[in-house]
């Protein structure tokens, strides 16, 4: 299976301030790819590097076989983009962006664009900046449809949508893809959301990817364990049972990906006396967070 | 690529105005106003004198004669009579009669007359539309009349009302002009399209055969008169002055440079004695008084001072040179600094210009500084590879500062 | 394609196009009365001496009329093309970036050309009605360095709104307009008979100007 986007030691900086260097990562045609991290940890420039803004500092980051930022014309009709805060070109109409990008497909789905429309319920000469921000991602998701793109490259797709509008576009998206075998590769801020979409993801941490496995092996293979200690324990190292743990008083939270037993054991080395150690269960969110910390 | 060729013609455009915005700054700093001597000749001491700003006190003037002696204004002025009469007369000092001519205000008057001839009267644009003046009407006062007059290859007058031709006048003095042999098109026309003068002598008109003709209406009528001014001259110029002395028509400037008046006297050419006048470069000045005819003359570095007798035969000369603009220390800096300087206006035209005025040689300078500032800038600042945008260098090496700042202000992208 | 673009610069510069043709239509028809006054409130061979002696020109108001619709266009254009970073809209289409840029900065110039051509025509008209064909013809000589300072305003305007950097917004204004304001020096009909041949073939140079920043829009280059 061919890779639709290939990353290979990508560096940035932004001036003298590294972002990240040598990140190497690939997305598989078919796939949902997800991208997650903290602000300020590379999301940003990365998916900026993806559409083809940013040039970056050292590496190469191929989309379809060409560098992203020198894309040929015609390989960009094959890229469906979606930028925050659904940005398009507002000072048209609903029908008036439809004639205008339809001129530049020639695989335009016409009946898909009007198809999401209709069911907003506005009339066709209804201004695209008289929209809700609601709205608008529904014109931007049916543009993109309508191009047909072999790639969608969804930049925080959920900026500004209400829960209602988010599922909305969530359950056209998942159904669009899956009925036509494309291929996305998505950031969100609304973690939640992304853990019934996403196929694969990424995790970036300070300056490399802290994860990079897909969804279900993760929340399968990441724990997170409770127990409470009599006096105290010194300051956890972070290891490879230890990926990350907080403390309230006596009551200890360790995330790690090894098993209940081998944790145990761990803190039994530690010497110091454990009760009621027990693991609950994580949805993505929670376990994101585990990985990344609270701040 | 497209972005580069895009970045270097930012950059041209930036570097040419940058010629044009740099050297006015430095001249705002540095400029200095030419302090020429204002020249006379003295009809009491028959001598020239002259008045200048002193060097010292911008506020004070010395004024001297040519053999050295110092006057204070008031015994300068009364070796002036020609010129200070007024004053002299408010004195009392005003003298009866000078080399057995009597004098008072109004003979002085009756018989002086000026004339200037600047470079810049060959340097601007007119349309070639006139009024043909009643140079012999009933009333005291010039009247304008209705209609202006072009040449072409005919004649033909407009009325200003209808904006249309007037046929049957235009017909009318084409056929005296014709009758005289007037061969259109023509070539030049001089006259003075005003009523401020106090009488009207018409226009010259220089036909296809270089032949000078002078136009006028007399009582209604048209006069032609087809003069014997030979027309292998080269005529460039005529300025025509209409004075009561009645000398002359007009003032002639040849393209050899050549001056000469055309007199009352059947248009008799009177050349006048001044040898290296060059028109373009210099501005004149002619003073007729009483007794004497001064010529003034000076360019951007010299003045000469001719002064004859009635007859035009030159009875003393004067000269006297200054560094010019072009020498001064500030000049020369300013040729190390700026390889060349645009010039978009100068004095002796009222057309705009696109000059680009070269610095000569020390633009090497300038140059080499430029360069090396531009190579230690791009190297140890900026950290570039010198051989990608090797073109910069070459324009810097060109241009000089400009090309210099404009490099490194538009910085060369990573290009792909 | 091309008719695609077109579509959306249309969508928006027509109020620009309508206004900036009704405010060109208003200044002629001004001239034109302003003229016409003259010749009803002295005599007409005196209105002729003052333009054709005194070199006073009658349609100076005009003189700053085609830098003032330059700019307007251009921040009309660029400017909802900039918003929310919009710029990534245009670049991502499949269409080259450097035609997009060529093609939207070509429509800006076509506007400009348009009011160009109504200004001279209007003058044309004005002169045939009141004076000789000379003055005429002086008034459309004189006039075109006024129009090429508009062709060269609009270009800069559009660098400057499409440069992603305050830095080289700033540089573009201060040194791109001293060669403009060369276009304005004139005091009399004719002035620029000898050199506007020169001042536009410099300004050809300004019909790419707009690449470099569009280029360093697209890299992501914020120098």
């Amino acid at each position: 299976m061919e890779n639709v986007i290939e990353c290979v030691n990508l560096t940035h900086s932004y001036g003298n301030k590294l972002i990240y260097k040598d990140l190497n990562f690939s997305v598989q045609k078919g796939k949902i790819f997800g991208i997650l991290g903290k602000n300020g940890m590379g999301k940003t420039t990365t998916i900026n590097i993806l559409m083809g803004f940013l040039r970056p500092t050292g590496g190469n980051c191929y989309v379809l076989g060409e560098e992203s930022h020198n894309l040929a014309p015609k390989t960009r009709a094959k890229i469906g983009l979606l930028f925050e805060g659904h940005v398009c070109y507002e000072f048209m109409t609903v029908a008036q962006i439809e004639k205008f990008y339809s001129q530049f497909f020639p695989n335009w789905r016409k009946d898909l664009y009007f198809g999401l429309i209709d069911r907003l319920g506005v009339t066709y000469d209804h201004k695209i900046s008289n929209m809700s921000c609601g709205q608008r991602s529904q014109v931007a998701l049916g543009l993109i449809m309508a191009q047909d793109p072999e790639l969608m490259i969804l930049d925080d797709y959920s900026m500004g949508l209400d829960a209602g509008y988010r599922m909305l576009f969530i359950d056209y998206l998942i159904d669009y893809v899956r009925e036509n075998n494309k291929t996305v590769f998505m950031t969100s801020h609304i973690i939640q959301d992304l853990e019934q979409i996403i196929d694969d993801a990424i995790i970036m941490g300070r300056q490399k990817i802290i994860l990079q496995m897909p969804i279900k092996e993760f929340l399968g293979s990441f724990h997170q364990y409770h127990f409470s200690v009599d006096g105290r324990l010194p300051d956890l190292d972070f290891d490879d049972t230890v990926a990350n743990w907080e403390s309230l008083k006596n009551h200890y939270t360790v995330y790690s990906f090894k098993s209940e037993k081998d944790v145990k054991n761990y803190m039994s080395n530690k010497s110091v006396s454990i009760q009621d150690f027990h693991e609950t269960s994580m949805n993505l969110e929670h376990a994101f967070i585990g990985l990344t910390g609270k701040y | 690529m497209n972005a580069k060729l895009s970045r270097y013609s930012i950059i041209i455009l930036i570097t040419i105005s940058l010629s044009i915005l740099l050297p006015n700054l430095y001249w705002m700093i540095f400029d200095k106003p030419l302090r020429t001597p204002q020249i006379s000749y003295s009809p009491i001491i028959k001598d020239f004198v002259y008045s200048q700003t002193n060097d010292n006190n911008r506020d004070e003037k010395t004024y001297r004669d040519n053999q050295g002696n110092s006057y204070d204004r008031k015994s300068y002025e009364a070796l002036l009579p020609f010129s200070f009469y007024y004053n002299l007369d408010k004195w009392g000092i005003l003298p009866d009669s000078i080399d057995g001519i009597p004098v008072n205000i109004s003979y002085i008057r009756r018989n002086s007359q000026f004339v200037r001839i600047r470079s810049v009267y060959f340097h601007t644009p007119m349309i070639q539309l006139n009024p043909l003046f009643e140079s012999q009407s009933d009333f005291t006062r010039l009247e304008m009349p209705n209609e202006l007059f072009r040449i072409s290859d005919k004649l033909e007058f407009l009325n200003a009302r209808s904006n249309s031709v007037v046929d049957s006048l235009s017909e009318l003095y084409n056929q005296a002009m014709t009758e005289q042999e007037f061969q259109f098109p023509a070539k030049y026309i001089a006259g003075n399209p005003t009523t401020r003068k106090a009488f009207d002598e018409g226009y010259f008109i220089i036909d296809a055969t270089n032949t000078v003709f002078h136009l006028k209406q007399i009582k209604g009528k048209p006069y032609c008169v087809r003069t014997n001014i030979p027309t292998d001259l080269n005529i460039r110029y005529i300025t025509v002055q209409e004075n009561s002395r009645r000398e002359f028509y007009a003032i002639m400037v040849t393209l050899e440079n050549d001056l000469y008046l055309i007199s009352y006297d059947d248009y008799k050419l009177i050349r006048l004695p001044i040898d290296d006048f060059i028109a373009d470069e210099m501005d004149l000045m002619f003073y007729i008084d009483p007794i004497y005819r001064t010529f003034k003359y000076y360019s951007d570095k010299e003045l000469k001072c001719i002064v004859t007798d009635h007859d035009y035969n030159v009875i003393d000369t004067y000269q006297t040179s200054w560094t010019p603009k072009t020498e001064w220390v500030s000049s020369k800096i300013a040729a190390s600094i700026f390889p060349f300087q645009a010039e978009r206006e100068n004095a002796r035209t009222d057309y705009i210009l696109f000059n680009l005025k070269f610095s000569g040689w020390l633009a090497l300078i300038g140059i080499f500084l430029a360069l090396g500032i531009t190579i230690f800038v791009k190297v140890r600042i900026h950290g570039e590879n010198l051989k990608e945008n090797w073109f910069d260098l070459l324009i810097v090496a060109v241009t000089g500062l400009y090309g210099a700042l404009a490099v490194l202000l538009i910085r060369p992208e990573p290009w792909d | 394609m091309f008719k695609a673009i077109l579509y959306k610069e249309w969508l928006k510069i027509r109020w620009v196009v309508l206004g900036s043709i009704l405010a060109v239509l208003g200044f002629l028809v001004y001239i034109g009365l302003n003229v016409r006054q003259y010749f009803e409130m002295n005599d007409p061979i005196n209105v002729w001496i003052f333009f054709v002696q005194q070199k006073v020109l009658y349609y100076s108001i005009l003189k700053y009329i085609p830098v003032f619709i330059a700019i307007i266009l251009a921040v009309v254009q660029f400017v909802p093309e900039m918003v929310k970073k919009r710029y990534r809209l245009t670049f991502h289409l499949p269409f080259s970036e450097t035609k997009s840029l060529f093609i939207m900065s070509f429509i800006g110039m076509g506007h400009i050309l348009l009011v160009s051509v109504i200004l001279l025509l209007g003058l044309t008209i004005i002169g045939s009605i009141y004076f000789p064909v000379e003055l005429t013809a002086s008034s459309l000589v004189s006039v075109l360095p006024w129009l090429l300072a508009g062709f060269a305003s609009y270009l800069t305007t559009s660098a400057v709104v499409l440069d992603p950097s305050w830095k080289y917004r700033v540089l573009f204004v201060l040194f791109l307009t001293p060669f403009i304001q060369s276009l304005f020096l004139e005091q009399g009909y004719y002035e620029y008979k000898y050199s506007i041949v020169f001042f536009f073939l410099i300004s050809l140079l300004f019909g790419i100007i707009i690449l470099f920043p569009g280029y360093r829009l697209r890299k992501g280059s914020v120098k």
